[in-house]
């Protein structure tokens, strides 16, 4: 059985990802350090068996980075800001959406509290925080929903009139997001939530050897961004 | 009335902090060209204020915009952007906070307000494009997008768009307020948020 790894690893995972391809630099050794970035969220595809998204990430990247080799040197004017414009965005953002995506999708609530209560943050930000976390799926689903339900009434989601399909958008997005509050907060309640005192847990979080390896990657990729040129410094 | 937060708030916390979090990112991807980066703010505040109205209304207790505030902070820390964003988004919190407790939780014009002060942590989404943290960020971007970007955006960013820029999503956000107000009007009645 192979352990999964750590909430918190994850998280922190996500942020050097996150800063590293967002605010760093592009050409020379650091090339190598988006690399590694890059194959963070690959080799935790691999592991959860998501062989054919790993697939597309792995082609996405390849693409786009041969393109913004061969643009830069070979390329000018509008062409070439249009090229790097959809190259620049893609590997900004794939990495760390991807990475985003594997949190959300393999770490459980539970598993997400229990580590946060390791690391003492208050239970005010905690459940919000979990919340949130769960909930960008959920949007998704609502927004399916009522796309269909307008399309099914003849209202395209494009619209001449915005105002009204704003209107059409808003308010049933309302109503289901309070409804979901409240079953939630009910679903809260048969978790003793609400109840002070320390929780016991039966999810296991701990860190083991795959999470040394994962941080002392990004911490290694972390201390060349900031020594060496790096955008953000603390 | 009992003040501390139930977890029934804090769920509706992170409900609504997701809500908004996603309107506003979505617009804030078409920030991306350059012309439109600085005016981004005034459809991210517009659209932005509609769910935030809506946490309006339920909200009626001390804190919960201010955990909102912090919570936007650290999504966007989590992002990529630097520490100190998480300051602003505090901040926006806290103002809020101060004014919905004047409108006593439940005057429309105090929301309307609402909306805007909150608006106030866009200045963390911003945060790379100026001060120290400018010429870096600035430098990373020529590597990326080419040297013809970036002169565009060094152009029109000079650090006071800063300010011109939190003060234009906050404009937005009051117009959203002001808009959201009279699109959930029935809604807010039922709520209880009437003149």
């Amino acid at each position: 059985m192979t352990r999964k790894l750590d909430p918190r690893t994850k998280l922190f995972l996500l942020i050097v990802i996150n800063v590293v391809m967002m605010t760093g630099k592009i050409s020379g050794v650091f090339f190598y350090v988006r690399l590694a970035m890059v194959a963070i969220p690959f080799v935790l595809m691999l592991k959860n068996k998501m062989y054919s998204g790993a697939g597309i990430y792995v082609a996405m990247y390849t693409y786009v980075f041969a393109l913004e080799g061969y643009t830069m040197e070979s390329i000018n004017g509008v062409l070439l800001i249009i090229i790097l414009f959809t190259t620049g965005m893609v590997s900004r953002f794939l990495a760390g959406g991807m990475m985003a995506y594997l949190v959300m999708k393999t770490t459980t609530v539970s598993e997400f509290v229990t580590a946060m209560e390791r690391m003492h943050v208050p239970k005010v930000i905690v459940i919000p925080f979990a919340v949130i976390f769960r909930f960008f799926p959920t949007i998704k689903e609502e927004w399916q929903d009522i796309r269909y339900a307008m399309k099914m009434r003849g209202i395209g989601a494009g619209g001449k009139n915005i105002m009204q399909t704003l209107e059409y958008v808003t308010v049933p997005m309302a109503m289901s997001v309070s409804k979901i509050a409240d079953e939630l907060s009910a679903a809260s309640m048969t978790k003793c939530l609400s109840v002070d005192g320390k929780r016991t847990h039966i999810a296991k979080v701990g860190f083991s050897w795959p999470d040394l390896i994962f941080a002392l990657c990004a911490i290694g990729a972390l201390a060349m961004h900031i020594f060496y040129g790096g955008a953000i410094t603390g | 009335m009992n003040k501390r937060l139930e977890v029934k708030d804090l769920i509706n916390i992170g409900i609504y902090t997701a809500l908004h979090f996603l309107c506003v990112f979505i617009i804030a991807m078409l920030g991306f060209i350059p012309q439109v980066l600085i005016f981004a703010g005034i459809i991210e505040g517009f659209i932005g204020a509609i769910p935030l109205m809506l946490f309006l209304t339920k909200t009626k207790k001390p804190g919960m915009l201010t955990i909102m505030g912090i919570l936007l902070g650290v999504i966007t820390v989590i992002m990529g952007r630097p520490w100190q964003s998480i300051l602003f988004a505090a901040g926006a919190g806290i103002i809020s906070d101060i004014v919905w407790k004047l409108g006593n939780y439940k005057s429309p014009k105090a929301a309307v307000v609402c909306c805007g002060t909150m608006m106030l942590w866009m200045g963390a989404m911003g945060l790379p494009l100026f001060f120290s943290f400018r010429d870096n960020y600035l430098a990373s971007l020529e590597e990326g997008y080419g040297p013809d970007y970036v002169e565009v955006i060094r152009s029109l960013t000079p650090d006071w768009m800063f300010f011109v820029m939190i003060l234009i999503a906050v404009v937005g956000g009051i117009l959203g307020g002001l808009f959201a107000k009279r699109l959930l009007h029935k809604h807010f009645e039922k709520a209880g948020m009437t003149e």
